[in-house]
């Protein structure tokens, strides 16, 4: 029987937006006869449970309510409605550093931090060599924190919540913090706190460390709860709902049909669907020439479902309905990849790719596919994706016809298992032979 | 609300302690600027008004007594204002506090009286060594300032603790209660002594709810003499019933203090 630690019940929470702030005033004195506020529901019905030892990431674009969520657990908003619970002493890294006074010093300020929080002064005494350690700020410990570099502060903040040992853990986005080292201790740390079977809340918007790290996800939207269940599967649900919320759900385009463009014969129902909606203006680079333009774009893994996420070494899909609005001859169909440092990891396009599409009269259309396994590490890609066409005869594509802009980000998860299987940006390709020496 | 500032008290203590020590904070004197500046405002009064202008307190002849009297009144009210006025921005001051912790809200309301009560603290005792040097009348009524003093905070930090509520939703709620202060202590006899006052104002003055405290203390500073037995009781309703009010206020709104801040 495992115990409930976290449970929460319907809760919701409203948010009364006043265009004066008089018009409060109003209301008090007609006792809230006259309305004069709007409401704004930032979550509705969410219920959830959260086991002893469990680690439940919570997921959702900005605006979905997840910190709106992570204060009313952590007390420091009042919900309008609904019941939470949790059992225990209940720590939260939203608080990483705000207790701290610029004028006192790491020591003075971990200790009143601690106390806050609810942690006697002896108890901090019993850990200060530890969480000194872990800090690595050295002399600087006795020096007012106003003089730390935000590097330091951050630093001393997370040590002392990662050496505090509560029942319940709130994590905000905060693994970004330091280099990478002091990084891969934090990590470290966690799985140390989950094997110690203390519960973990984590929001991220790093869905690597989500599936990673968490037993669970939830999904939230627009204040609601849309899913939940293993990590894997909401991080799934997550990408699914970036998409659509990319593409607005009014078919405008009709689908000619799609013989003659290659090898292109079956289309799956929902890639067809995701092609037929409108990309929005905005959807478009401002720079090119427009030649030919793209009016519809998905994304798809080999079962043909649509996604924007995939596991490292598998291939995805990536499908462009193109329109010529002038004659073209000679069309090139690209696409760019770049690593959340902005480094271009890899670019190819159609004629890259040895590929020669058919020249298009003005108002044809083609579609046309590009797979490429994404055998790269895992983390964050963004995608250039676009067409364009031989200037002057010239073997690069110099002539930029379109560009999508503000797509999502492309997400590629580690595969599982013992090791990874290479290291780096991306796998080469690699063969090892042997045979015994005599 | 008592029990939960009971439990916060060595933060409450602590960052009172650290606003009085940062507060002349970069200067070389530090903190000793909370020594020079009232014993310079004392000496200043004490010199001004006996040497220079050579005003008398009626009733009596001693040189230093219309300075005492001005003191005595005019360092207290300093302090009561300074409660009332950082407690009603403490709310606002403390936002990424109370926007993430979940610290109760009059903790910091009363961070800011313990602030202006230490350095009260501070100033009432060099009133009593420059009163002990000058030749004023010390008596055994300078043991009952302490206890008005601290009365006198306990009010202000009532209304600190209305005021702070309000200008989370109505930011001219601070602004307000500046003026209105103003306009308090001058109809309070602290630079004039009530006996200048038309008689028919006389009679009213003693309805001013900050009378009985600065009375009070003229009468255990300057003469050496307990405050009549009705003052009593009024300050101690003061001191209790405005913290109550201003509890029952937080309470009421409580909820929307940390989405609206």
């Amino acid at each position: 029987m495992t115990e409930v630690v976290v449970s929460v019940r319907d809760l919701s929470k409203r948010f009364k937006l006043y265009a004066n702030p008089w018009h409060r005033v109003v209301e008090w004195l007609t006792l809230g006869r006259a309305r004069c506020h709007e409401d704004f529901w930032a979550l509705t019905g969410i219920g959830f449970e959260v086991a002893r030892g469990e680690c439940l990431g919570i997921i959702g674009v900005n605006g979905a309510g997840k910190s709106t969520l992570l204060k009313i657990l952590s007390r420091a908003l009042h919900p309008t409605g609904g019941r939470f619970e949790v059992r225990g002493r209940l720590v939260s890294l939203l608080e990483l550093g705000t207790g701290f006074h610029p004028e006192l010093t790491g020591r003075q300020n971990i200790f009143q931090s601690a106390r806050l929080l609810g942690f006697p002064a002896d108890y901090v005494r019993q850990r200060l060599p530890a969480i000194l350690d872990f800090a690595q700020i050295g002399e600087f410990i006795d020096q007012p924190v106003k003089q730390y570099s935000s590097g330091m502060f951050v630093r001393l903040a997370f040590s002392l919540f990662a050496h505090v040992d509560p029942d319940v853990y709130i994590v905000d986005e905060t693994l970004a913090v330091g280099d990478v080292f002091f990084q891969q201790k934090c990590f470290e740390r966690f799985r140390e706190l989950r094997r110690r079977g203390c519960t973990i809340l984590f929001v991220s918007h790093d869905m690597e460390a989500i599936t990673h790290l968490c037993d669970r996800a939830i999904l939230l939207s627009g204040g609601k709860l849309v899913a939940q269940g293993d990590a894997a599967t909401v991080v799934h649900d997550y990408f699914a709902l970036m998409g659509q919320t990319f593409a607005p759900s009014t078919p405008a385009v009709g689908f000619l049909g799609e013989g003659g463009t290659g090898n292109l014969t079956e289309i799956p129902p929902e890639v067809r669907h995701q092609l037929q909606q409108m990309l929005p203006a905005e959807a478009h680079a401002a720079t090119g020439t427009r030649t030919s333009e793209i009016v519809g774009f998905a994304v798809s893994e080999g079962s043909g479902r649509p996604t924007w996420s995939i596991v490292s070494g598998e291939a995805l899909k990536f499908w462009y309905l193109i329109e010529a609005k002038t004659a073209v001859a000679d069309l090139n169909v690209g696409i760019h990849f770049y690593d959340r440092r902005g480094i271009l990891v890899y670019a190819v396009g159609s004629i890259n790719a040895g590929t020669t599409l058919p020249p298009l009269q003005a108002g044809e259309r083609i579609l046309c596919a590009i797979t490429v396994t994404l055998a790269v590490q895992p983390g964050a890609y963004t995608l250039l994706i676009q067409t364009g066409g031989l200037t002057d005869g010239s073997p690069e594509p110099g002539l930029l016809h379109d560009r999508l802009q503000g797509l999502p980000p492309l997400v590629v998860t580690a595969r599982s298992g013992p090791w990874a299987p290479f290291y780096g940006l991306a796998r080469l390709p690699t063969d090892v032979a042997w045979s015994t020496a005599s | 609300m008592v029990v939960n500032l009971w439990r916060y008290r060595s933060f409450i203590l602590r960052n009172a302690a650290s606003d009085i020590r940062y507060r002349y904070a970069g200067s070389a004197a530090g903190i000793l600027w909370h020594v020079i500046n009232p014993l310079a405002q004392i000496l200043i009064y004490t010199l001004v008004f006996s040497q220079l202008m050579e005003l008398r307190l009626p009733g009596t002849v001693a040189v230093g007594a219309f300075a005492l009297y001005l003191c005595a009144g005019i360092l207290p009210w300093t302090a009561f204002s300074d409660c009332v006025l950082r407690g009603a921005n403490a709310f606002i001051d403390n936002a990424t506090y109370l926007k993430k912790l979940p610290i109760p809200e009059q903790v910091f309301v009363a961070q800011s009286a313990t602030t202006a009560t230490l350095s009260l603290g501070v100033s009432m005792a060099l009133l009593f060594v420059v009163s002990l040097v000058t030749g004023g009348v010390v008596g055994a009524a300078w043991l009952g300032v302490p206890l008005v003093l601290v009365l006198l905070q306990g009010f202000g930090f009532g209304l600190g603790l209305i005021g702070s509520t309000l200008n989370v939703f109505l930011r001219d709620v601070g602004q307000a209660l500046a003026i209105g202060l103003q306009l308090w202590m001058w109809v309070t006899p602290i630079v004039y002594v009530e006996q200048i006052l038309p008689a028919r104002l006389q009679a009213l003055v003693t309805y001013n709810p900050a009378y009985p405290f600065i009375d009070a203390l003229h009468r255990m500073v300057v003469q050496g003499a307990w405050p009549p037995a009705w003052e009593w009781p009024m300050m101690i309703a003061w001191a209790a019933g405005t913290p109550l009010v201003g509890y029952l206020v937080l309470r009421r709104l409580r909820p929307e203090i940390r989405d609206a801040i």
